[in-house]
Formats: C-alpha cells, structure tokens, sequence
C-alpha cells in the first residue's frame, strides 16, 4: 500500500511537471504561428506591391513593351476546318 | 550530588525545553496552516487568483479589400511603435537627434517629448519593423517598442479614391474604410485565463476566452489594371490641359459595377502625402478636397451631357422623331423680354449656340449631333417643365444614386421659385447639378435597353461562413428599350459626325456627348472658367461599358468637353474594352 501510494504520489508529480512543459511547448508554438502568420502576411504585401500596374507598367515601358496598337480578329472558315484567316495589319496581338 | 546525576537533569530539562519549543513550533505551524487552510482559505485563495488571473481583449485583424480579380487593395500587417520612458533616458538629446533622424521626425518636438515629466511617450508609432529591430539593436536605456497593427495599401494611389484610408488606430476616415468600417473592423474578442511568473498560461487552469471575430474581406468591381490606365490618363490630362483636376469613372452597362474610379492629382493613402499644392498648407488631412472622391461626391453642372435626357424624354414621350425637322433655329433664344440685349446670361432667358450660325431648319438629329442648345430648348418647350423634370428624376438625378461610397452628394435638381426659364436651363444642362456618377448612370441605362440599375463598388463580403454577394442593387425601367436604341444612335452620330469625334475608338462604335458648362463664380455669375465633360459607352451595337469624365477648369485652348475630356474618354474607353475582352463591332476611328 505504502509503495502504491509512493507511485502515485511520483507519477502525480510527474503528471504535473509534464503539463506545466506541455503549457510552456504550447505558448511557444503558438508564439511560432503568431511569428509565422506576419511573415506570410509580410510576403503577401511584398508580392501585391510587386504585382501593382504602377510598378509593372513603367518598367515594361523600359523594356519596350508596348499595348497592341491594333485589334486582330481570327476568323475560322468552318467548312474547312484548317483555314484560319487573320485579319488586320499584324503589329498588334490577337485580341 | 554525583555530578553524572546533575549533567542528566539538566539533559532532561534542556529535552524538555527542546521539546517544548518543538511541539509550540508545531502547534504554531499547525495553527498557521489551519488559519491559511481555513480560517482565510477563500481570501488567500481569491487574492492568489486575481494575482493570476489576466483579462486580455484581443483586437480583430481588419479586413482585406481586394479588387475584382484577387489583388490586395488594402491589408492589415504588423509593425512596431517605439515608446520612451523619459525617467530612464540617459541620453534625450542624442536620442532625439539621432534616432529621430531614422525615425524621420522632427527632433525638436522629440527632444521636448523626451526631456517631459512623463512615464510613457511615443517616438513614432507603426515603425517598419526591420527599422524598429535596428533601433531596438542599439540597446538604449529607456527605449522600447510593442507590437501594433498598421494598415498598408499595396496598390499605392492607383486605387486611393475608392480604398479612402484609416488613422493611425486603424479607424475609417475616407472611401471604402468609411463606408465598410463596420464590416471591416470585426469584433474583439477577450481572454481571461491564469498565467505564471513568466506570463506563459497555466494550461490546466480555467480559462475563459472568446474569440475575436476578424473584419470581413471585401470583394470590389474594381479592376486594378484598368485603374491604373484610367488614372494615368487623368494625370495626363491634367497636364496636357492645365486642369486643375480629372475625375474618370468606368460602370459595367448591365451590372452597374463600377470597373474604375479615377481622379488626379493623386495622393498616397499611406502617408496621406498628395501633390496638389493646394493641400500642402491643410492642417487636416481630410478636409482637404483631394482627399474627397469628386466622382461620388462632386457636383457639377452637366451642361450638353444632360441633353441626352431631354432628347430621350422627348422621344419616349412621342414629341419629336430623330428625323423631326425644327424650323427656323437660330444661335441665339430670348425667353424673357430684353434679356439678350442687356447682354445677360443663361440664368436669366438668354440663351446661345457655342458656334455662330443663320437661323436654320434642323432635324432632332442634326441638333444633337451639333449639340444646339437653342434646337434643344425647343425640343423641351414640346416637352414642358413637368415632363422634363420628372425625368431628369427617373434618370437618377437629383437624388442619391445609392452608391456604397461614403457622403454620397444627391446634387441639385430645384428650381428657384419663380423662376421661369430653369426649365430650359435643365434641358441643356444648366440650373441642375449633379456627380459624374450620376450621369454615368444615367447614360447606363440607355445603354441598358432602358433599365437604370444602381452602381456599386462592393462585389461581395467574404468572412468564415463564406461569401456573400452585396443585396440592394436596384433596377427601374427609365425608357423603353425601343428608345433607349435611337439614343445609341443619336449618340453614335456625335462621335461619328459631330463634336465628340475625339471620343471615337478604333474598331469600335463609340456612343456619346460632350459636355461644357461654365463654372459659377463666387458671386454666382458664371466665369469664363469651364469644366468639360464627355459620357459615353461602346460598343454601341451591344454596350458593355459607360465612360464618364470631367476635366475641372482646363486652359482656355482646351476648354471644351470635345478638346479636353473626350481624349480622355477614349483611351480609358480602348483600355476598358480590350480588359474586358469586348469583340469590336465597326470602323469608326
């Protein structure tokens, strides 16, 4: 009786001590997701401001890239399926 | 006495004290741990508790806006505020200077904060948080920072008239942050649990925490391309015209979602910064004009652009046919006695052509596509004033159009009492105000078979339940559809033939209507400063897209809706078209 009191007291203790490092693991994981989470949240504001046309615009500007100065239509003649004729001065994309 | 007998008395005797002191500290443990066990067990248990116990409120994140195609407009990040405990400072002056200097702010007024009596000031709050770690890095006594959330806007001033801003504690000043602060902002939620000596919680002790609830995401019409073209456009314009403002907005024809809403200058919703000098001297911010949406909340006097409402009234009415001849059309109408000779203005019955011209017979056609203002006041006499004026109403002026964008301006559509030509002022477009949204919305609904359908900005709300379409968009029939297609083509015939040929678009029929109106001086005269103003859709064999810009006080040489908005028109026109993938359907350009 003496020696299973002995144990339970022990593996109480030990219970406890185990629960108290579980709350410390938990307060840091949930530091980590915190850390985490505003770093995503930083990355995303770092890819929108990327992805801005105020940026993009001026620098594809820079490389010369330039809007389709004319609007080409692709007109399929359908009695025969392999004929595609395009239509308009070729400067600019398929729109 | 055998001495061994006396040194085992006084053995016994000093057990006895031993003993005695013994049980006593016992008994007075016992009595100790019986008072703190018992008698003031709850007391003791209580004051432990409130030691232990935290309540913390926990601050929703704010809600996102994001255009119509997923890119962020507006997010909410962390970011440091750096404080000072001035008590514990040892150095204030260096300080002020030199981290006032990385801080950017001005160390005179730091150096005062830092050298006060108090316990707590702030160096700067929302600081970059790798500028804070510098800081922070340098190890200074009395210096400190806490975390802080600080709304950013990726898209810069692309989309600063429609995303408006938030203070520094995150509150909605202007635009979509006004209007949606509620749905925005979310609900705090509140954490009471036990914590220990470090902070980190008692995990098995009770804990009561509720949750906050974040802000919701908001979904717009906006698309950010087409934004971003439509803004630099007005910027353009702005300097090839030396306006002193451009205001463009971009409505879906069938929906009524607003694609773009533009003005220029610009200013950054960050810092607030703009660079018209007329708000460098604004001690608010906010109440400085730049920072309101001309769009939503300006009114102006529409000048030609409100004859497309007298035009469509007097055809649904059956007064006139496109082909109806009005004899006899002269450059210049006296609707009161001696107006004309004492050289006044249209606000007291005269009323003049822009361009000089012999009386004429005119066809309805003719005078729209020529925009005559003396062959539009006779058009409106077959109408009346009644007629007239209920459908500028049914046409959405005079009352708010129910845009969600805040302070929405319903404009003006009141006669003076007695006065007797307002009715012929109205039907060119004078003696009425109105935004240059309400206008888009009217030219909608003619491009809409008719069906005036309220504009809006806010697509659908997005929280943890999921998305959620906006309700109480709005659809009125204004004109028959049979009506609403001979004013396409009326308007068609004014880009094809007549002022608004700057409009056009290549590939496209474009439809639509110069405007030029003479501003009102302070002395409620008109000067000879105008705003100038072109409305239109394409393609007009099937609109999609309304167009409406207003060039503010542009350089005489471009004073003219033809000269200075049209241009305008037409590059934000081709852009809208080619975004939205819109087939061409003509020639015209």
């Amino acid at each position: 009786m003496v020696l299973i009191a002995i144990f339970a007291f022990l593996g109480l203790g030990f219970a406890r001590t185990s629960l108290d490092r579980s709350a410390f693991d938990l307060a840091e994981l949930n530091r980590a997701i915190d850390t985490q989470l505003a770093l995503n949240e930083q990355l995303r504001l770092e890819v929108a401001r990327l992805e801005n046309p105020a940026r993009i615009a001026p620098l594809a500007d820079e490389m010369g890239l330039v809007l389709p100065s004319d609007t080409n239509q692709l007109l399929v003649n359908l009695d025969e399926p392999s004929a595609v004729v395009a239509e308009g001065d070729g400067s600019g994309a398929n729109q | 006495m055998a001495p061994d007998d006396s040194k085992g008395r006084a053995g016994r005797a000093r057990m006895a004290i031993i003993g005695v002191v013994v049980i006593a500290a016992w008994l007075g443990m016992g009595y100790r741990l019986f008072e703190i066990q018992v008698v003031r067990a709850e007391e003791l248990a209580d004051k432990g508790l409130s030691q232990r116990l935290v309540t913390k409120e926990m601050a929703p994140q704010r809600g996102k806006i994001y255009d119509r195609n997923g890119n962020l407009l507006a997010m909410t990040v962390e970011s440091r505020s750096l404080f000072a405990d001035p008590q514990t400072l040892e150095e204030p002056l260096w300080v002020a200077q030199q981290i006032g200097g990385l801080l950017g702010v001005d160390s005179d007024g730091l150096y005062e904060k830092l050298t006060s009596d108090s316990r707590f000031v702030y160096m700067k709050r929302q600081v970059d948080g790798v500028l804070a770690d510098q800081i922070l890095g340098l190890e200074i006594p009395g210096v400190y920072a806490h975390p802080e959330p600080t709304r950013v806007y990726p898209a810069g001033a692309v989309a600063s008239h429609v995303t408006g801003f938030v203070n520094i504690d995150g509150d909605g000043q202007e635009g979509l942050e006004l209007f949606y602060d509620t749905e925005l902002r979310g609900e705090p939620g509140r954490a009471v649990y036990e914590r220990a000596l470090d902070g980190t919680p008692i995990l098995q002790a009770e804990s009561d925490i509720v949750p906050a609830i974040p802000g919701m995401d908001l979904r717009t019409t906006i698309d950010l391309p087409l934004q971003y073209k439509a803004q630099e456009s007005c910027v353009s314009a702005v300097e090839r015209t030396g306006a002193d403002s451009c205001w463009a907005v971009v409505l879906s024809v069938e929906t009524g979602e607003i694609l773009a809403m533009v003005g220029a200058p610009v200013f950054d919703p960050d810092t607030r910064q703009t660079v018209d000098p007329r708000c460098a001297d604004a001690e608010d911010p906010v109440s400085c004009h730049m920072f309101r949406n001309f769009v939503v909340r300006g009114i102006y006097e529409p000048g030609s652009t409100q004859k497309m409402i007298t035009f469509a009234a007097a055809l649904e009415e059956g007064e006139v046919q496109v082909g109806t001849v009005i004899p006899e059309v002269d450059d210049e109408l006296e609707l009161l006695d001696g107006a004309c000779k004492a050289g006044d203005d249209d606000l007291h019955g005269c009323y003049e052509d822009f361009d000089e011209h012999e009386a004429m017979d005119m066809t309805v056609r003719d005078i729209f596509t020529r925009s005559s203002n003396i062959g539009t006041i006779l058009v409106a006499e077959k109408l009346g004033e009644e007629r007239l004026v209920d459908y500028i109403e049914a046409f959405g002026l005079g009352q708010k159009t129910g845009v969600d964008y805040t302070v929405e301006a319903p404009g003006i559509l009141r006669f003076d009492a007695g006065c007797q030509t307002c009715w012929a002022s109205a039907a060119i477009g004078y003696s009425v105000a109105a935004s240059p949204l309400q206008m888009a919305a009217a030219y909608a609904a003619v491009g809409n078979d008719g069906i005036w359908t309220t504009p809006h900005i806010v697509k659908s709300q997005v929280d943890a339940q999921g998305e959620t379409e906006v309700a109480g968009i709005e659809t009125r029939e204004v004109v028959s559809p049979g009506t609403a297609l001979l004013m396409r083509e009326l308007l068609a015939g004014v880009v094809e033939d007549g002022t608004g040929h700057n409009g056009a678009v290549e590939g496209y029929r474009v439809g639509g209507k110069t405007g030029t109106a003479n501003k009102l001086g302070d002395d409620g005269r008109y000067t000879e400063e105008t705003r100038a103003s072109f409305v239109g859709m394409a393609p007009v064999s099937d609109p999609q897209v309304v167009v409406a810009v207003v060039v503010d006080a542009p350089d005489h040489a471009y004073r003219t809706g033809g000269l200075a908005a049209a241009p305008v028109f037409s590059e934000i026109m081709e852009q809208a078209l080619h975004r939205l993938g819109v087939s061409p359907d003509g020639e015209q350009g």
